[in-house]
């Protein structure tokens, strides 16, 4: 018990210090090859305080496509080569924000263990219902504006699916992993995954509607360079 | 030497001497075969090996108790024990005395009391003189002396009361000191010994086994007998008794000889590190289910029920070959690999377990070594040279001889234990489980064995024998972290095979079959008769073969059927001619899954004894017939038979123009999916969901077969064509009707309707017709009888004896013969059965048992005389079902549990009054197929992977009891049109012609099941009234809870389209239990119990997560319980949307 507390300790130290260990990042590009299939509109009009915060209309928002073919929302994250190692849990909160009757951020990642809060923003009824297979799966009501939840997820899961039966259109996608590898591609479809020490990774990154690619990719100290991740549209 | 004189002797000295020592020898040598023979016995091997893993097991248990025990602080309580038990020893001195002190206190308190009391009694004597005195002479001057004397004696009673008062006090004191001191020491003892019993158990066990002294002695060939580490091991079952040469004798399984930890547990949670009883190879393996099997704590305890009651074999067997083991029916090539250290062949997995085993006992013993040798330094070092009398210190010196034993023996067992390389597969090879035996333990088929054992694969085939009287054998979750198929999976699925192909009908099979003896009370009608069992009159007389009610004299033995199909196994042919054509029918009987793939309709023509090419001799002998035209002469009879017999018919009009598009559309809305499959998927369809899927036919080539005007008025009303039919009504709307009608007469069977029938022979049809007129009459009046016939008699006569002979009427109503036998054997008693009794025929088997015959006459029953000199009606007529092996195994389940053997009363399943009733309403839900639709007791939903969106499914039914009122239940079973709870729903819930005795069996059933009261004096609103203090809360609670974004009440269209809708709040005051409403807002769509009070597809969010607390503090004080009963109140009096 002890022994392994000092070796925590080391090595808190020694990432902290950032010293002792080569660390690597990687760094790269979704791209989306090919015109994005048209968004739809969503009809809010169930919920006329939802249609209400979107005055001028709403759509799907599955194909968010940068200069270039840069495509967001793109969750990338080390999918094997960690096996053995194990992180600490961060201990600052991650956010699942219910706006406008919409999920923020619509794609997100999270630690195994670190604490998930959920919370409305709208005065309006939202039901948290994340659809998780490998966590215990479960509903929340959220009546009231500011209400906020928290969760923590037990198990590694890419992705966790949440959903509000209130409103239909509602989803958000939460990957779960263990260890803190992982980015969400911005909206030039750029991603950075720092801090990896050195060695031999499968790279997956997932799209809602592209799916699942792997690389593999290696990493020394400094930067290493992804091939970009090519994804073909799909409705 | 010399001087003695030689004797003279008849014999040969030194021959004999040679063979004196020649036969010594012989004897010794034999002696020392025998012992080695019987010291190296099979069964002495395995149990000698399975000490071995038993030591494992034991010192990781030591090991996992000693954690244990230390992370509990034992060395902490301890020490506490040993300081409070010194104190004790110090404090001695002082509670003695505090005892004695307190014995003199009570001395001195008995003598001050009882100085009282004579003070007492001396006062009140005085007083009474006092008194009498002042009787007598008011003025008497004594007086006043009296009464100073009776002064002074009060004062002395209340000195000698606080005397005892405070004797007592002190008394008390130091009894609580004592008490307490001793307390201390008792409490902390118990708690070590709370701590350290599991070890000392382990522990115990373990010296005995690694006793060296023991293991030296009692391990010697012969000295082994007095106190014998190998043993016989043996259970005596009771109640478990199997025929014997007439007689019933007692099981006496001596299984757990070999297989010593087959009823162990791991002990381990999934995943967890640690030595695994299930990990290990056969014999030493253990049971697998020990949820549901063996555990004193599972349905089944070995003790009661023993092994050979469900695997059968010799129960007193303790040789492989003579336990009967039997190797696995299908011969399965796989991968085996040989352990060395075991020499054992077994499966890889298995091997990879028992590695497993090896290396986590490995490291665990390993590092517990060197914890113990760390411990062991640092004891030392800290007692070294210093007084060990202070307590801390003398419980380290005890802690320290402890660790010392313990290290001897984790290295003694480590220095034993084989090194994991060592362990290692030396060869791979394919082979079978027959081989391998044959391989290991010289197995090879045996012919004498009456109940050799059960093959694997049809050990359900057990549970038969006292599961009986229920419609599903119970089943028990699987434990969490498993998948895969569930223990009792696989018999169920067999029983409802053999329901659905019909097998019963044409062979009586008793197990299947629930009836109850009546004798007939005065006063007791036949309808009360029938709802005591929950039966119909009907059937009461006709299975009892009466005629009229009168007929049921009082005082007269009756059986009551029950719980009995409520149709027959194939669709009724009494009104046939308004379905299909006589062509159609003719062509379908030719070759039914040619028409329709999974249809249980066997075939009866064209098999491996009437095939066209194959010829028989016409009964004058004169000429050689095909089968190919007998078999058309035979069909074209039989059809024109069936088709005379049945109802005069109208012909129905044809149906108004419908959509197909829009009626595929509602094929898939409405629900038909809940009972039939489509003929795109339906071969992709999971087990558990097409045994529910398959109750009605598969939905093709309706065009090539229906009269569209039948179909038409069918979909309308199945019961106007056939009363008892299983077809509920949907009540369609005509032009629904006619959509879907038009969608199913799209579909055709293009190569079915291009087939033709070929011309019917004459000449076949009179030697078909002379050859059943000779069962009566010689050839020559036969001939003569059969000249003087029509061509339509002809058919009329031979068409009634084919039907009779084959036995159609079994399964289908023909009129006339509805009240006939089943046409084949009874198969109650078929694998009680001995094997010389199976006519086996033309098949030659390498082995002859039950379930190669059966294998081969359920995939071709007529294989067995191919070639014969027979009379074409004296042929095999078992008809060929093109099972497929999937369902020729579950038949062979189902047929291999029908023995006549009888568990004792005291073993069979019982059923108590409620369950018998709760097992009427099962049956009816299995028969009317709700589990299509609905999840039933965990079972079913087979319509849900039609339906994407969950919103959109028909209801899980489960905690009905609880939360629906028995009266509205009844009204929607019985209406179900009238009720728009779930208004948005497509699939319907059909109207079934139930009769009241079903309706109160389905009711009291759902009651039942949730353990609620029946018949339901509270289960109504009568004595509930809603608390008019609460409901305005709870109305303001559903506004701010915006309970109506998904309540709100809008068109079926408008929900569908939000793709979200919610019960219509109106009903419930109507329709739940007001009890039934708290569970469900405490934990709504809670599905994490197998039958939840309250389930759900998880669409409702609990409003009070995890029992609370309240987003609205401001209503009720934030108080949830009062909350939800205000929201119940509330919906209770609910009329419409709050303005
Ligand atoms: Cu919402």
């Amino acid at each position: 018990m002890k022994k392994t507390g000092i070796w925590i300790a080391t090595g808190a130290l020694l990432v902290t210090s950032g010293m002792a260990f080569a660390q690597g990042s990687i760094s790269g590009k979704a791209i989306l090859q090919g015109a994005a299939p048209a968004e739809k509109a969503i009809k809010m009009d169930a919920d006329p305080y939802c249609a209400k915060t979107h005055a001028t209309g709403v759509t799907t928002k599955h194909y968010i496509v940068g200069p270039g073919g840069g495509l967001a929302n793109v969750f990338v994250y080390v999918k094997d080569g960690l096996a053995g190692k194990t992180f600490p849990v961060p201990k600052e909160a991650k956010l699942l924000d219910q706006q406008n009757c919409l999920y923020v951020p619509y794609v997100m990642g999270i630690q195994v263990g670190q604490l998930l809060q959920i919370q409305n923003d709208d005065s309006t009824l939202h039901n948290v219902h994340c659809m998780a297979k490998n966590n215990p799966e479960f509903n929340l009501g959220q009546p009231v504006k500011g209400m906020k939840s928290e969760k923590v997820f037990t198990k590694p899961e890419v992705m966790v699916q949440f959903k509000c039966d209130v409103h239909p259109w509602m989803f958000a996608y939460v990957g779960v992993l263990d260890h803190p590898f992982y980015a969400v591609t911005k909206e030039d479809g750029s991603f950075t995954i720092t801090g990896l020490p050195p060695g031999e990774y499968t790279l997956e990154a997932w799209h809602h509607k592209g799916g699942t690619l792997t690389q593999k990719i290696k990493v020394e100290a400094g930067e290493a360079k992804a091939p970009d991740f090519i994804f073909k549209p799909k409705t | 030497m010399r001087n003695v004189p030689e004797t003279v002797h008849e014999y040969n000295i030194p021959r004999l001497n040679v063979i004196f020592v020649v036969t010594s020898l012989l004897l010794l040598g034999s002696v020392v075969w025998m012992v080695y023979r019987d010291y190296t016995r099979e069964w002495k091997t395995y149990q000698n090996k399975s000490q071995e893993f038993e030591k494992l097991k034991l010192i990781l248990d030591v090991k996992g108790a000693e954690t244990k025990a230390q992370e509990a602080n034992i060395d902490q309580l301890l020490l506490q024990l040993r300081e409070t038990r010194q104190k004790l020893d110090e404090e001695h001195g002082i509670v003695a005395q505090l005892a004695v002190t307190e014995s003199l206190l009570k001395t001195a308190l008995g003598v001050a009391t009882s100085e009282y009391q004579a003070q007492k009694s001396n006062l009140d004597q005085l007083v009474s003189q006092y008194d009498a005195m002042v009787e007598l002479n008011p003025d008497d001057p004594l007086l006043s002396k009296k009464m100073e004397q009776i002064k002074r004696q009060r004062e002395m009673l209340l000195q000698k009361k606080a005397v005892m008062d405070a004797a007592k006090t002190n008394h008390d004191t130091a009894d609580a000191q004592l008490a307490k001191a001793k307390e201390a020491e008792i409490d902390l003892d118990k708690q070590v010994r709370k701590l350290t019993k599991e070890r000392d158990l382990a522990g115990s066990k373990l010296d005995k086994l690694t006793n060296v002294r023991l293991n030296l002695v009692d391990r010697i060939p012969m000295l082994e007998f007095a106190a014998p580490f190998t043993r016989i091991q043996q259970v005596i079952t009771e109640d478990q008794k199997y025929d014997l040469n007439f007689t019933q004798v007692s099981r006496m399984d001596r299984c757990s000889t070999c297989h010593a930890f087959i009823e162990k547990k791991d002990g381990l949670e999934p995943g967890q590190q640690g030595f695994r009883y299930s990990g290990l190879p056969h014999p030493w393996r253990s049971h697998p289910r020990l949820d549901v099997f063996l555990s004193p704590d599972s349905p089944h305890p070995v003790q009661k029920f023993g092994c050979s009651t469900c695997h059968l074999g010799w129960d007193r067997g303790v040789g492989f070959m003579s336990a009967a083991h039997t190797p696995q029916f299908y011969p399965v090539e796989k991968e085996y690999v040989y352990c060395d250290g075991l020499k054992r062949w077994m499966e890889p997995s298995t091997f990879s377990g028992l590695e497993q085993n090896y290396q986590s006992s490995h490291d665990a013993l390993g590092s517990w070594k060197t914890s113990l040798e760390e411990r062991r330094d640092k004891l030392a070092r800290e007692i070294s040279g210093k007084d060990t009398s202070q307590p801390d210190l003398a419980v380290k010196k005890d802690d320290l001889v402890r660790v010392k034993q313990d290290l001897g023996q984790v290295s003694r067992i480590l220095a034993s234990l084989p090194p994991v390389e060592n362990v290692e597969k030396a060869k791979k090879e394919s082979s079978t489980q027959a081989r391998i035996w044959h391989d290991q333990y010289g197995w090879h088929p045996i012919h004498h064995k009456e109940d050799p054992m059960r093959p694997k694969e049809f050990v359900e085939s057990s549970c038969l024998k006292c599961h009986l009287n229920v419609t599903w054998i119970p089943q028990k979750p699987l434990p969490e972290g498993t998948n895969g198929p569930n223990t009792g999976d696989k018999i169920n699925q067999a029983i409802r095979l053999v329901e659905q192909a019909g097998c019963y009908a044409c062979h009586r099979i008793q197990q299947l079959e629930t009836t109850a003896k009546h004798k007939v009370e005065a006063g007791e009608t036949l309808q009360a008769i029938a709802n005591r069992y929950s039966s119909e009159p009907q059937m009461i007389l006709a299975s009892n073969g009466l005629t009229k009610p009168e007929d049921l004299k009082i005082g007269r033995d009756i059986t009551v059927p029950i719980r009995v199909p409520t149709d027959r196994a194939a669709p009724t042919l009494a009104k046939i001619p308004a379905k299909v054509t006589q062509e159609w029918m003719e062509k379908w009987l030719l070759n039914p899954k040619e028409f329709r793939a999974n249809t249980y309709m066997p075939q009866f023509w064209g098999l491996d004894n009437n095939r066209a090419g194959m010829k028989y001799t016409s009964q004058d002998g004169k000429q050689t017939f095909d089968w190919a035209d007998r078999n058309i002469a035979e069909i074209h009879a039989i059809t024109e038979f069936v088709f005379h017999r049945a109802d005069a018919t109208v012909d129905s009009p044809a149906p108004p123009p419908g959509n197909p598009e829009n009626g595929k559309k509602l094929v898939a809305e409405v629900g038909c999916y809940g009972c039939h499959v489509e003929k795109e998927t339906w071969e992709q369809i999971p087990a558990k969901d097409r045994m529910f899927r398959t109750r009605g036919p598969m939905l093709s080539g309706g065009g090539s077969k229906y009269s569209p005007g039948w179909l038409y008025a069918w979909l309308k009303d199945p019961s106007q064509y056939h009363e008892a039919t299983r077809m509920p009504n949907l009540r369609l709307s005509d032009s629904d009707a006619a959509d879907i009608a038009s969608y199913l007469l799209q579909d055709k069977n293009h190569v079915f309707d291009e087939k033709k029938i070929p011309d019917v022979k004459p000449g076949v049809v009179d030697d078909m017709v002379v050859d059943y007129l000779q069962t009566k009459m010689p050839l020559n009046e036969a001939q003569e009888k059969c000249k003087g016939m029509s061509a339509d008699e002809k058919n009329q006569f031979a068409g009634e004896k084919l039907v009779r002979r084959y036995g159609c009427y079994s399964c289908h109503q023909i009129r006339g013969l509805e009240t006939e036998k089943p046409v084949s054997i009874e198969l109650s008693d078929w694998a009680g059965k001995k094997v010389t009794q199976f006519d086996f025929g033309f098949i030659h088997m390498q082995e002859k048992n039950h379930y190669g015959f059966l294998h081969q006459k359920l995939s071709n029953p007529r294989s067995f005389d191919r070639i014969s000199a027979k009379r074409p009606q004296e042929y095999l007529k078992m008809p060929q079902y093109n099972f497929n092996e999937e369902q020729i195994d579950l038949i062979m389940t189902a047929i291999m549990s029908l023995t006549s053997e009888k568990p004792t009363p005291a073993s069979a399943a019982h059923l108590d009054d409620s369950q018998w009733q709760i097992e009427n309403g099962r049956w009816l839900i299995k028969e009317l197929n709700c589990a299509g639709c609905h999840v039933v007791e965990g079972r079913g939903g087979a319509i849900y992977a039609k339906i994407e969106q969950p919103f959109m499914r028909p209801p899980i039914l489960a905690g009905v009891g609880i939360r629906v009122r028995p009266d509205w239940l009844y009204h929607f079973i019985k209406q179900p049109g009238d009720h728009k709870y779930r208004y948005w729903l497509n699939a319907r819930m059909p109207t079934f012609n139930l009769t009241d005795t079903q309706m109160n069996a389905l009711i009291r059933y759902f009651a039942l099941l949730d353990k609620q009261p029946y018949p339901f004096e509270k289960a109504t609103m009568a004595g509930f009234h809603p608390s008019q203090a609460l409901v305005p809360a709870g109305e303001r609670l559903l506004i701010d809870f915006k309970c109506l974004s998904c309540h709100a009440v809008v068109t079926p269209e408008k929900a569908r389209e939000n793709g979200k809708a919610a019960p219509n709040l109106m009903m419930v005051k109507d329709r739940m239990r007001p009890d039934g409403i708290i569970p469900w807002l405490n934990n709504p769509g809670d599905t994490s119990r197998p039958n939840p009070v309250t389930p759900g597809f998880g669409l409702m969010p609990p409003n009070w997560p995890d029992q609370g607390p309240s987003p609205f503090t401001n209503v009720l004080d934030g108080n949830v319980q009062t909350q939800i009963e205000a929201v119940r109140d509330y919906l209770m009096t609910y009329e419409g949307p709050p303005h």
